[in-house]
Order: C-alpha cells, then structure tokens, then sequence
C-alpha cells in the first residue's frame, strides 16, 4: 500500500513535468494557475483546517508578496532578490497581524483579519502614486531563464511541490501536531502545557509564509498585478476551494483547486454567470459534503472498510 | 485509497482533455478570428453594449466576410477585473488563436491585454478606455486607441470652458486613473488659456462611493462659479443624482465629460439635472448628418435602442479593420498594422482617422448643455459646440516625451 | 473650519451613521440569537433596492408611493429571508461556523447573477421624493434633506428593535437566546422559532436599508460587496450581537468618515479599517464589552 501510493506519486509528477511535451500552451497555463492556486489554498488551509483559526482574508499575504516583487523589480532592483523580498514582506504582514490576531478567537478573530485585510487593500488601491492604483501594474519582468511558456509553467510546478512537500512535513511534525491540538481544543493543548498563543502565532506566521511564495508564484503565471488579488472576495473565492476539496485532509484544497480552476475556466467560455455555478457548487457542497470531495471519499472508503469488517 | 487516487487522476485528466479538445483548431486559413474581451455583466453594460454593437453592426454590412473568408467573433466577459481579462486575453491567443483582440473598458484591464498584445505581437484595439497611458507612455506598435483619450477630452472641456464667464473652479472627481487625467488635462489647458481662472479646491472620493453627500457639501461651503467633475463610468449617474436631488446645479455650473452621453441621461431619466455641461465623441442626434442619420436607423433596426458614444467606436474598429485587411489582400498582422497606421475612415461622425506615430484616433467632441425635452424621455444635449480632433491631438513630440524618447 | 461645517458635517455623519445602523442591526440580531455570520445581508439589502424599484414602477413617483413601495419591499425581503432560513439554514443549526458562513456566501454568489437574469445588467434608477430634494441651509452651511430619510429609519429602526426586544415575549427569549444558549434550551422553550423570527427581523431590516438607500446609489448586481464588508466592522466593534454596541459603533463610523472626508479626503477609504482596527486591538470583544 505505501510503496504503491509512492509509486503513484512520482507517475503523476513524471507526467507533470512533462505535460508540456504533449499539452498545447493554454492547457499549460491553466496547470500553472491550478499550481498557484493550490499552494495559495493550501497555506489557508493550513491556519484554516489545522490551526482552526478562521482566517477570512488570507489574499493579502499573496498580494502584498506579488506587490512587493513587483514593485522592487519596477524601481530597478534585481529581480533574484526581489523574489526573495516578496515572501518576507508576507511574513512582516503576517508576523504584525499575527501579534494582534492571536488575541482573539472565533468570529471575532475573522472579523480582525477582515478589518487589516481590507485596510491593507484599501491603501493598495488608493495610493496611486506608488503602487499604480485601481490600475496595478500591468506588465512585470521575470528573470531570462523564466521567459518561454515552458519555463515558467515548470517553475509554478517546482515552486508547488517543494512548498507543498514542506507544508506536510511541517503539518506532520511535532509543531504540526501542536498546531492540530490548538486548532481542536485550546485548553486541550494548553493543558499539556503549550502556550497557545505562540503556537498559532507561529502557524499564521508560517501561512503568511507559503502564502507570500504563491505570490511570486502568481507574478509568474500572471506577469502582472490588480488591487483586486488583494479584495475580501478573492480570500473568499480561495475558501470556497478549501471547503470544496475538504479542509480536513492534507490534499482537499489541492482537489478543491483542480476541480474549481478547471470549471471556471471552461464555464467561461460558454456562460456570463460563473458566479451562479460557483454558488450553486458551494450551496451543495455546505449542505450535502461539508467534509468536501477528499473528505467524503476518504470517509466512504473507510465506511466501507469498517462495513468489510463487521461483516468478516 | 487507491480508488481516491484513481478517481482524481481520471478527473485531472478528464478535465485537461477537455480543455485542449476544442481547442485544437489551429489558425484556419479560411476564417478571420477576432477575440473581443470586455465587460458584459453589471452596469458597465450601458457603455461596453454599445461598442459591441457598433462593431457586429460593421461585420454584418459586409455579411461577416471579406476576402472570401469567414470572420468569427468571440466574445468573453471579464467582469471588469484585469485580471480576468488578462487571462481570456491568453486564452483567446493561445487556445483559440485568434487574429485579432478587441476591448476593454476597463483601462487596467486595457493596459494588461496590451502588455501582453505586444508580448505575443496581436494587434489590440482598445476601444472604450479612456487612459491617456495606453497610446501615450505605454503605447507600442501593436496598440491602437479607437477611443479620444483623457488628454483630449479635457481639453475638449476646457476649450468649452473657457468661453464662459466662470473664474474660480472646484475640482472633484473619482479617484482613480481616469479621474486624475481627465481633471489634469482640463486644469491644465484651462489655466493656459485664462489666466485669470483659479482652482480653489480639489477632492478625490473612492470609485463606487455610495454617498456623495459630504463631498458635495465640501463644493457648496467653497462657494465656486464652477465645478469639474471628473466622475469616472461606475460614479457619473449616482453623482449626478446627488447634484440633482441637493440643487447643487443650481447653485453652481457643473462641467462632466459624457454627462450628456445617451447612456449616461438615459439611465438617469427624470432625475437628471439641466443645464449640465458635458461632453461625448458623438450623439445619436448629432452631427446631423445623412451618414449618422443611416448609422442610426441601421443600428436602431438592428438593436432596438439608440446608440451611445461607444457605438461608432466599435462601428469604426470594424471597418477600420475590414478595409485594412481588404487592402492587405491578407491576414498579415504586421502589413495590417502598417495599413491601419496614418488610415482615415467615414464615419457617423464624419472623417476620422488614425494617427500613424502613436495609433491614436482623432475624432472630434461634441460639447454642450443637458436639456429635458418633450421629445425624448431623457435629457439631451443642446446648444452643441464641435471641436474637431485635430484641435484637440496631443503633439507627438509631447507623446515622445511621455514615452522617455 | 467655522462652527456651522462643523455641526453640518456633524449632521452628515450622524445621518450616515444612522443608515449604517439599519443594515448593522439586523446582522448583529442574527448574530447574536443564530450565532451565524450572515454574509447574504448584503444581497438582502441590493435585493430590497431592487424590489423598491420594480415596486416604484408600478406605484408611480409620488411621495406617498415612495414610502409604500419602502415599506412593501422590506416586508418583501422578509419572506425571502423566511425561504433562506426554512430551505437552508435550518440544517446548519449547531454545525460549524465556517459551514454556516459559507453557505451564506454561496447565497451572495446566487443572488448576484441572479439578479442579472431577473432584472438585467445595467443602471436602475428610483427618483428621490420630491418632498426629500433640495437642501437645507443655516449659518451658511448645507445638509440634504435627504439625509432625513436616513435619520428618520435609523430612528425607527431603534425603536422598533427595543419595542421587540424588550417589550415582546419572542424578544425577551432572543434576548436569553443571546446571552445564555444552555440555559434556554434547559427551560424546554422552543428556539426554532425565535431563530426564524430574528432572521425574518434581520432580512426586513437589510431590505429596509436597500430601499432607503435606493434613490441615492447604484442600484446595480455588485451594490452589497463593499457596503458588507463595512456593516461587519461595525457589528463587530460593536461587540457581536450587541444591539446597542452596534448603535454606537454605527454612529462612530458614520461621524468619523464624515469628517475624514472634510480632513484627509485622500484616504477617507481607510477610515473604517483603521477604526475596526485599533478598536478590535484594544478591546477586542467590542467597545461595550466589560
């Protein structure tokens, strides 16, 4: 079983890494968003579904990483360190929200991420001078070796699997467990003696983190930056992929990126109101999968190993 | 475990299946593709409607087909975020290869597809933004503004302005690009054309401000002769209800580029205020030509409902393009561009044409006066004054500077 | 800045205030008998514009109609939210807050593009009353009287909301609802129909907001995006579920965007989150909290 799920593994990365052999350059891009977008979903997910803390506005670590990269390469700088610049700004944002949103607990530390969110958006899309405004910045230049389709296609790819494999080290390392243990009960975890505060204060540090790398991971799929991948509604939009794919499994919110990247993009070929489809999927999933596609099929399986069970 | 495993690899697959299949058919030498990206949900459809049609009604006088080729359009909708646009952008080139695209609105939007029309050399014709930015520091060779820009049509209002008795001005206007550049180009002109005009106050309010109140306040406590309004597409109609339900028209003579738009006064009805100084590239009651008079009654045929000031835009993108390839003899994207470059075209607002150094149209600005009349059940301009486009260009040597060259 | 900018400015604030409060209402109501962040209060308040205008085209343009057709369109709304309520919510009591808000959310996604299908893409446009145009002038400074309609609401709304609250039985357990879940449920009363009743409350208040608010903005398919966003703040400052919590942070917001916008108008937008900001940092569970 562990040696065919290894197997199983490396067959889809293989085929990963050499779609673009067979795939035309539109399908290769939108792999590279399904990319950007899972390693976003999944440093949610891992404050969302392991640490418990609803964070309702994860967009700006991703933004002001992208923004951050953006703007350095714009005046100037090298672009190698801008890259690196751009997840440390996530985690400046991060580690400052972090000391007040730690705090707080349940809605009201929802309610806070919203607040910072929205008023770090709201200095973004005002000050025009520096950051280009409602405009964004509509053309950013990558480093020579990021200059075909290919390149930078494989670049989303390497950037997902090292943070991925890394997030689920961390998730399973004794910090993740603390982490889980804070994010299901806090006088549990505390009762074992962890300062809980610190511990998730190190997770939404951790988030910002990965968050930050999807941002430069986003520079590179997208070459350009809006105000609007900094809005409440794109945190939410990353939410409903969490939720979809299933906030308590590892890889739900890949799932869930596959899954909702793939029906945007050909649903808006054929109809105006994504949005109604999106709310529909989201409506059913609420109420008749809360455990999301990874969860519920998890769950059946095990269902039925314990039914092969009873029965024996 | 396994069966998971299984299920998403079949899934993924499924999933990428379907998006090349379609896609496949690669440039068709019989056909003409053009994609068009614009926004065509929320209110920015009274504007971007009207290019649309203006641009299928082009097509459909010469039944979709020139050169013995079929002409094919797709439409898309990118909801007014750039990057949405910026993505069908991509999809259009690269999955369904298109010749040509066409949009946006949006000025972001506008200034991400162009970056990338030039990126991957696809001629762009951007035909409702306003950015001065787009034909101007950002222009390239393969971008093409069917639209007066911002630079323009400030000083079409300043022109206007300045033949009026009115010193000392208040300038408000949404904060944004568009609301900056509009604003500046009127300030500037005005104040190099009279010297004895001052601006004794300015603000900014967001884009989409839903109360306008202490703003319109901050005007009347000012107490100037005149206001420039610089409201940008999502503000001008709850702006103007705002200066129609506080009398601030009367207190004060207000100037606002397209307040006198058919789509701006028909959204508004009654509550648009009179005697508001705006201006557009174009009416559907003026100039009262036999050439706008035939525009109308085909475009009324067709879409049952009167033009707005972006319909000749998509009108004249069309034939512009039509006769560029008809001259070509062929889908050459670079001898089109170079046909394009320098092209004049009759339209419904006579003779225009494409400026060959920076791929601007210069097209003229009807100026004048919000009336109600009995005629129509909203408000209409009067007292029309036209500027032509040559008196309102930019030098080139200017757009050079803009450029750093 | 003289006296009289002051007090009208002042007065502005304080109308704007008033109207944020309708809309806060309702939500802290919900929040605090349901404990559920309703993320729909803002397609409830683009809803009621939405009815308000349908209902004036029928109605015609008079004063009298418009005040009817405010009147109808929030009752209308109210039956929605009813429709929300029975068909979905009523699953999701006693699950995850997270599953209860998106399924919120997931409703704002539906309503907005439905609400392109019903009625259109486009401008929607509802004239203001004659008797609410011009403006009022003392001292040499200005108010709209339109702002009345703001102020009068805001006021009726408060002393509905304490006649329900303190005066009715079904208030009085929503009240205990709030304050102590276990304690209710062990004295046998039915919660079920107190939840209903505080979320029919609330939708009437959104579609109330949405039809005040109709003759001033866009009434467009995206009207509640931001306008929820800010409602939220102010319902959290004000302590979650607090009725009188959110009267006050309401008017807070209010005067202080007023006034932002006499003194810095470049950065009026940061206003509110730079207040929701530093009032969660320092007493983070609402500015009445103990």
């Amino acid at each position: 079983m562990r040696f065919d799920k290894k197997i199983g593994m490396l067959l889809i990365i293989t085929a990963a890494f050499l779609a673009p052999l067979v795939l035309g350059s539109y399908s290769i891009l939108v792999l590279s968003e399904i990319f950007v977008t899972a390693l976003f979903a999944l440093s949610l997910n891992f404050v969302l579904g392991y640490g418990g803390m609803l964070q309702f506005h994860q967009a700006v670590f991703l933004g002001v990483s992208a923004y951050a990269y953006a703007l350095f390469v714009l005046h100037n700088g090298s672009l190698i360190v801008g890259a690196i610049l751009g997840p440390i700004i996530a985690v400046l944002f991060g580690t400052v929200m972090g000391v007040f949103l730690v705090r707080l607990s349940g809605i009201y530390f929802g309610m806070l991420t919203l607040a910072l969110g929205q008023l770090v958006w709201a200095v973004v899309f005002r000050w025009y001078s520096f950051t280009g405004g409602g405009n964004g910045i509509p053309s950013i230049p990558l480093p020579g070796f990021l200059s075909t389709s290919t390149e930078r296609y494989e670049a989303t790819l390497i950037i997902f699997l090292v943070s991925a494999f890394l997030l689920y080290k961390i998730i399973n390392s004794p910090f993740g467990l603390l982490l889980r243990a804070t994010g299901e009960n806090d006088t549990r975890a505390e009762s074992i003696g962890a300062n809980t505060k610190t511990i998730r204060l190190a997770g939404l540090i951790l988030s910002s983190f990965f968050a930050g790398i999807s941002g430069i991971s986003y520079v590179i799929y997208s070459q350009s930056v809006s105000p609007d991948i900094l809005y409440w509604k794109k945190s939410a939009e990353i939410l409903v992929i969490c939720l979809v794919g299933g906030i308590y499994t590892f890889s739900g919110p890949i799932i869930g990126s596959v899954v909702i990247v793939l029906i945007t993009t050909i649903a808006s070929q054929y109809t105006e109101h994504i949005a109604f489809i999106l709310g529909i999927i989201l409506l059913v999933s609420v109420l008749f999968m809360p455990e999301g596609i990874v969860g519920s099929i998890k769950k059946r399986i095990g269902d039925r190993i314990a039914a092969d069970k009873k029965y024996k | 475990m396994k069966l998971s495993r299984r299920k998403f690899l079949k899934s993924g697959a499924a999933g990428i299946a379907m998006l090349s299949l379609p896609g496949v058919a690669s440039a068709d030498a019989g056909r003409i593709k053009i994609g068009v990206i614009d926004t065509y949900s929320g209110p920015a459809t009274i504007y971007t409607y009207g290019a649309r049609d203006g641009f299928k009604l082009a097509l459909s006088q010469i039944g979709y087909n020139v050169l013995g080729k079929k002409i094919e359009v797709l439409y898309r909708n990118s909801r007014y975020r750039p990057n949405i646009a910026l993505k069908m952008a991509k999809e259009l080139v690269l999955r369904e290869k298109v010749d040509f695209l066409i949009g946006t609105i949006s000025s972001a939007a506008a200034l991400a597809v162009s970056a990338y029309a030039k990126s991957v050399k696809i001629p762009f014709f951007d035909w409702i933004a306003m950015s001065s930015k787009i034909s101007g520091a950002d222009g390239h060779r393969y971008v093409f503004q069917i639209e007066v820009n911002t630079d323009m049509s400030g000083k079409a209002m300043a022109l206007a302005a300045a033949k009026e008795r009115y010193k000392r001005y208040y300038i408000i206007g949404s904060d944004y690009e568009y609301g900056h550049a509009i604003a500046e180009s009127f300030e500037k002109n005005l104040t190099s054309l009279r010297k004895d005009v001052e601006i004794i106050g300015k603000s900014w309010f967001r884009v989409g401000e839903p109360d306008f109140g202490p703003y319109i306040n901050a005007i009347l406590i000012k107490k100037p002769d005149a206001v420039y309004a610089a409201t940008g597409g999502r503000d001008m109609v709850p702006f103007l209800k705002y200066v129609n339900f506080t009398g601030l028209y009367k207190k004060t003579a207000i100037f606002d580029y397209t307040a006198t738009d058919t789509a701006t006064t028909e959204a508004l009805g009654d509550s648009m205020p009179d005697g508001i100084y705006g201006g557009a590239p174009y009416y559907f009651y003026y100039p009262k030509t036999n050439q706008n008079r035939m525009f109308v009654q085909s475009y009324k045929e067709q879409f049952k409902k009167w033009p707005v000031f972006t319909s000749p835009n998509g009108y004249i993108t069309g034939n512009l393009l039509i006769k560029a390839i008809k001259l070509v003899g062929a889908v050459d994207k670079e001898r089109i561009i170079n046909a394009i470059e320098g092209m004049s075209i009759s339209s419904p607002v006579g003779k225009v044409y494409v400026r060959a150094y920076d791929h601007q149209l210069i097209a003229p600005v009807y100026v004048g006066r919000t009336k109600k009349t009995n005629k129509y059940p909203f408000a209409t301009a009067a007292d029309i004054v036209t500027i032509p486009g040559d008196e309102l260009k930019i030098p080139v040597s200017e757009v050079k500077k803009e450029r750093g060259l | 800045m003289d006296l009289s900018t002051v007090v009208s400015y002042l007065l502005i604030g304080i109308s704007r205030g008033m109207f944020y409060f309708v809309l806060a209402a309702g939500l802290t109501l919900i929040l605090g008998v349901l404990k559920i962040i309703n993320f729909a209060h803002g397609s409830l308040y683009m809803l009621g514009a939405f009815f308000m205008y349908t209902l004036i085209g029928i109605m015609g343009k008079g004063t009298g109609a418009f005040f009817l057709s405010a009147a109808a369109a929030a009752i209308a709304v109210g039956f929605i939210s009813l429709a929300i309520e029975q068909l979905f919510l009523k699953h999701l009591y006693g699950k995850e807050h997270l599953m209860q808000m998106l399924l919120t959310y997931s409703l704002v996604l539906i309503f907005g593009d439905s609400i392109e299908m019903i009625w259109g893409t486009g401008y929607h446009t509802v004239a203001m009353p004659k008797l609410l145009t011009g403006s009022y002038s003392f001292l040499g400074a200005y108010i709209a009287k339109f702002y009345l309609l703001f102020l009068i609401s805001g006021l009726l709304t408060v002393i509905l909301l304490w006649l329900y609250l303190y005066k009715t039985k079904l208030g009085k357990i929503a009240r205990a609802v709030a304050t102590n879940r276990s304690m209710v449920d062990a004295l046998g009363i039915n919660a079920d129909a107190t939840f209903m009743y505080a979320f029919i409350i609330g939708g009437i208040l959104a579609g109330l907001g949405g039809a005040i608010a109709s003759p001033a903005v866009n009434i467009t398919s995206q009207m509640g995006d931001s306008i929820i966003i800010k409602v939220f703040l102010v319902v959290t400052v004000g302590g979650l579920g607090n009725i009188w919590g959110s009267l006050i942070a309401a008017l807070i917001f209010g005067i202080s965007e007023s006034f932002g916008v006499l003194i810095f108008p470049r950065f009026e937008l940061v206003v509110p989150f730079v207040i929701a900001a530093i009032a969660l940092i320092l007493r983070p569970r609402g500015i009445l909290s103990k």
